[in-house]
């Protein structure tokens, strides 16, 4: 034994918190739980006042019920609503609206429960209260459990805005005051906080890399007015100063990473995604060494996975920003992307890699769900 | 009677009057089971939130167990927020809560007893407690939560709880003995039996004999 005495009590050395994953995870639960339970109580009483023949048919219509799909009201697995709105009817009275330009995907639906995910857009929801079915939406950082109400989410990158006519929404988040709030109807509710939300050159490099970030070009022609609007945040000003082909233009010339990243950012956060694609791929090819590489080819698999739709330059991009690197708050989202990429691009081999992989690392992960669903386990 | 919809389910419910916690100020766990029983979510899953830390690393300690621990976690919340009504002092919550999990896990490690008595073998018990340790820990005191944990894995189930109640998470011997459901002569025999073993193997604090 060595000199050192453990204390009493021995908790005075031990952690107090649990991961937020497992917190989540145990929270589903529960809510299942007493679901059950109380489907269990209702049928319960219907059996004590059915007679011997209803019994046995209640009996039989229970145990073809359980693990049935939705049927009629069954979501496609992925929405991209594209220049005109779509509209579904769900079944027991719930509707779903999802706007042009948005872009839902369906990460689970039973007769029990409907988990989706908004990636981009507006949806709006409108579910009737007493329905058998629990909803949940995941938005990046953010997820909605929906009580039965008339409700509509909008997600721009890492910013959602919930906004509830009727009923109550109870969201929860690591960005969410108290990790969970409830909106009733009337209320608002704004989250940002997810990094895609956040102009790539303002990101922090990670100092364990040893390098730090050059700073922006000091040559002594004047600034850009298009990179001064950028700096302002402004983007629809910068791509206006930018003119016609002038991303383009900027793309080729600059060799500065600073300014490469925020002509990523001016293209992004303006509603041109095509024009981000050159100066991103110009970071991650001749700046490999710079720390800001790996977060260059995280945006540019992002944008070609969400925005541009292509898979597999999505995962090649991916794997380089992993490979590179990425700060590790953001390497299970990549890991986790990476899954997506894959199976979109319909190589289930290296989807079903990349998704082990991921559950070896992140056994708790908050991606888990996500991960099962692009590449469930065997 | 068939269960009833939640209020806030049920279109024709009459409108609820919830009480309001004042503005800035953090609601207590009584305020938070007085709205979970009329039906606020929010409430619920607050009371849950505010006690799933203590509760879970409670459980996995004392199963030793991650996944078993979750089980048990989750049965202790469903029981606990289905019979809040029978809660006499809404302020001994979370007290009340740790009696509910403690006998979530008596009744887990009674069953693992029963299946090693049939041959059924289980998953292997997990070092839980180096584990839990905290970044402050040294490397002298992750090198005794080790040994710690050896001990105690090698006890009797009766000893181990006892002795992890008293010692890790700190209760007082009344309250070892109330959650154990038993006297308090007998947690003090099987606190002591334990302490006897475990001091040969791991340096403790000095604490004064019960």
């Amino acid at each position: 034994m060595n000199d050192v005495e453990l204390p009493i009590p021995v908790s005075r050395v031990l952690k107090a918190s649990e991961p937020e994953a497992r917190v989540q995870r145990i929270w589903r639960g529960v809510a299942w739980r007493r679901a059950e339970r109380g489907r269990r109580n209702g049928h319960r009483m219907a059996l004590l006042v059915a007679s011997a023949l209803t019994l046995v048919l209640a009996v039989v219509v229970l145990v073809r019920q359980r693990g049935e799909p939705v049927g009629t009201a069954a979501i496609p697995s992925s929405i991209d609503a594209g220049r005109d709105g779509r509209e579904f009817d769900l079944g027991q009275g719930a509707r779903m609206r999802v706007e042009a330009g948005a872009r839902l995907d369906v990460l689970d639906q039973s007769t029990r429960s409907v988990s989706l995910a908004l990636r981009r857009g507006l949806v709006r929801f409108d579910i009737q209260p007493g329905g058998s079915r629990q909803w949940r939406i995941d938005c990046g950082a953010v997820s909605i459990e929906v009580v039965g109400t008339r409700f509509s989410i909008e997600r721009v990158g890492g910013r959602v805005r919930i906004e509830v006519e009727r009923g109550r929404v109870l969201v929860r988040g690591e960005g969410v005051a108290d990790h969970v709030q409830a909106i009733d109807g009337g209320g608002r509710l704004v989250v940002s906080g997810e990094p895609d939300a956040v102009p790539l050159e303002s990101l922090s490099v990670d100092v364990d890399s040893g390098s730090q970030p050059s700073p922006p070009s000091s040559s002594p022609r004047s600034i850009a007015p298009w990179l001064v609007a950028a700096r302002d945040r402004d983007w629809k000003r910068a791509w206006e100063a930018l003119g016609a082909s002038g991303a383009a233009k900027e793309a080729a010339r600059s060799d500065d990473v600073a300014e490469l990243l925020s002509l990523a950012d001016v293209a992004r956060l303006s509603g041109h995604p095509n024009e981000a694609v050159a100066p991103l791929e110009r970071v991650i090819r001749e700046h490999a060494v710079d720390p800001r590489a790996a977060l260059a080819a995280f945006a540019l698999g992002r944008l070609l996975l969400d925005s541009l739709g292509n898979p597999p330059r999505a995962a090649a991009a991916l794997e380089q920003a992993i490979a590179l690197r990425l700060p590790a708050a953001l390497t299970e989202d990549a890991q986790a992307r990476l899954v997506e990429a894959y199976a979109r691009a319909g190589d289930a081999a290296r989807a079903h890699t990349s998704a082990e992989t991921y559950r070896s690392r992140y056994p708790d992960g908050r991606r888990l769900a996500q991960v099962n669903h692009w590449s469930p386990r065997e | 009677m068939l269960a009833r919809m939640p209020p806030e389910q049920d279109p024709d419910a009459p409108a609820r009057v919830v009480p309001a916690v004042p503005v800035g100020r953090e609601a207590t766990d009584a305020e938070l089971v007085t709205r979970a029983l009329r039906g606020d979510r929010w409430a619920e899953e607050m009371l849950y939130r505010r006690h799933v830390d203590f509760v879970a690393g409670l459980c996995t300690r004392l199963l030793c167990h991650a996944a078993d621990a979750e089980d048990a976690v989750q049965d202790a919340f469903v029981d606990a927020l289905e019979q809040l009504d029978s809660l006499e002092r809404p302020e001994l919550f979370r007290r009340w809560l740790a009696r509910i999990a403690v006998h979530k896990a008596h009744r887990r490690l009674r069953r693992r007893k029963l299946h090693r008595w049939l041959g059924l073998h289980g998953s292997a018990l997990q070092e839980v407690l180096l584990g839990y340790a905290s970044d402050c820990a040294s490397p002298e005191q992750l090198a005794e939560l080790k040994h710690l944990d050896r001990v105690l894995g090698g006890m009797p189930d009766d000893e181990r709880v006892a002795w992890q109640l008293r010692h890790v998470e700190g209760y007082r011997l009344e309250d070892v003995a109330e959650l154990c459901r038993c006297s308090l002569s007998t947690v003090k025999r099987r606190i002591n039996q334990a302490d006897v073993a475990i001091r040969e193997h791991v340096n403790l604090e000095q604490v004064s004999h019960e």
